[in-house]
């Protein structure tokens, strides 16, 4: 018993062993079978399918190349950038009495933006239009609000499967979803996909509307065989909401077991 | 100037292909079985880490670990792509009835590779995927424990029973 678990924790070092060229150390007492598994592991990693010498180089050179050609791009846009400044200080008067005037005009006018934004002068600034697209690198929250429940969490194999997503539209103005029914993937958690279930068309959603939709998965992939026991995921392909009001995405997928 | 330093950064990035690619190329191969789709995707998973290179942390995880990320987002995209189509895995292409192998593919590729893959194909998917990790990745215990989210010591456990079950089975095959 001793035995097989010191077997157990030398085999994962012995296997990193022979990767990088060197052979593992018989040790002492090491039986028949663990010194098959050794050899046996040899042999798997003799039978692996590696990329041909053509291809290695061939894309090494590629992606080199695109990172020299990124880095001559970046020199270039520097380059740029500080020609502008230099033509900036250029315009700039060298008399230090015409240098302070221009500092003051350039702070008066900062000002007055500021003010004019406070509205101090004509009034409030006007607030910007509902459903303008958010500044690049922001992230806002979808007003579109979905969730999805599986019927259980652990199937026997054969049990249908059933899955209800929501939607709510959490907005104060109707909006639409480009695909409803949403398109459904069922994949395994090794990311092979089993089941791909085509989405609907555009849906529109009034102010505080929630609507569902429910389906059953009969375990079965698109080639209609039964899947094998296991783990999978539900997941809902992103819905673009029109006039770009933004997308709806799942946050949380249900997980599903199916017992062998 | 930033020579010096972009210099320093290509031959960083040089190190780590040469490192990692056959591995990235290996897992790809595991999962697509097709010569032009494996260097594809490894085409695109390391055009991928180009672009996000910046943004690697080598204190956060290995760079490994970190192409194997992009490696599985790059294989998911792909099965997305194209939902439609019915990929084979290399192991059920072995197992399918119709898919003996030609005297041309045995002379490349060996009747004993095509065994072992065989043996390969009969074990469950997420068995599959640590033998995928171990021998293509070429991942340690402790890296294959991270990436999984299962403990080193069952890591270790499981491996041992997998490739106890292959020896056994391929022996078997090729008495029989």
């Amino acid at each position: 018993m001793d035995r097989e678990r010191d077997e157990e924790k030398r085999l994962g070092d012995d296997i990193d062993a022979m990767t990088k060229g060197t052979p593992p150390e018989p040790g002492t007492g090491a039986e028949d079978e663990y010194r098959q598994m050794i050899e046996f592991a040899g042999r798997m990693l003799q039978s692996r399918t590696e990329p041909s010498p053509a291809f290695a180089s061939d894309l090494r050179r590629r992606l080199l190349q695109k990172m020299t050609d990124a880095e001559m791009e970046d020199e270039r846009a520097a380059a740029t950038r500080r020609s502008f400044w230099d033509m900036v200080r250029g315009l700039a008067p060298r008399s230090p009495a015409w240098r302070t005037v221009s500092v003051t005009i350039a702070v008066l006018v900062v000002a007055l933006v500021v003010a004019w934004r406070a509205g101090a002068i004509f009034g409030p600034a006007k607030p910007p239009l509902v459903g303008s697209p958010p500044p690049p690198g922001t992230v806002s929250p979808s007003p579109v609000s979905v969730t999805a429940v599986a019927s259980g969490t652990t199937f026997t194999v054969g049990q249908d499967i059933g899955v209800t997503f929501t939607f709510t539209n959490t907005a104060s103005e109707p909006l639409t979803l480009s695909t409803f029914p949403p398109q459904v993937l069922i994949a395994a958690p090794s990311l092979r996909p089993y089941r791909n279930i085509p989405g609907g068309g555009p849906r529109t959603l009034s102010p505080g509307e929630t609507i569902e939709w429910t389906f059953t998965w009969d375990q079965r992939d698109d080639a209609g065989e039964q899947v094998p026991p296991g783990e999978y995921v539900i997941e809902m392909l992103d819905i673009e909401l029109a006039g770009g009001a933004g997308t709806v995405s799942l946050a949380e997928t249900p997980h599903v077991s199916i017992a062998p | 100037m930033n020579t010096g330093r972009n210099q320093s950064l290509r031959e960083t990035f040089a190190r780590l292909y040469d490192e990692n690619m056959p591995k990235v190329y290996r897992y790809m191969y595991y999962r697509v079985n097709s010569q032009p789709l494996a260097e594809d995707l490894t085409s695109a998973v390391f055009e991928k880490a180009l672009v996000n290179f910046a943004k690697y942390d080598s204190e956060r995880a290995s760079f490994a670990t970190w192409i194997f990320a992009i490696a599985k987002n790059t294989i998911a995209d792909h099965y997305r792509s194209m939902p439609k189509v019915k990929t084979v895995p290399i192991e059920d292409a072995i197992q399918a009835p119709s898919r003996e192998p030609g005297p041309q593919e045995l002379a490349e590729d060996g009747e004993e590779k095509q065994l072992l893959r065989s043996c390969i194909g009969h074990l469950a998917e997420d068995e599959q995927e640590l033998i995928r990790l171990k021998f293509a990745m070429e991942m340690t215990n402790r890296e294959i424990a991270r990436t999984t989210g299962l403990s080193e010591s069952n890591v270790g456990v499981r491996l041992f029973r997998i490739i106890r079950r292959l020896k056994d089975q391929f022996q078997e095959t090729q008495r029989g």
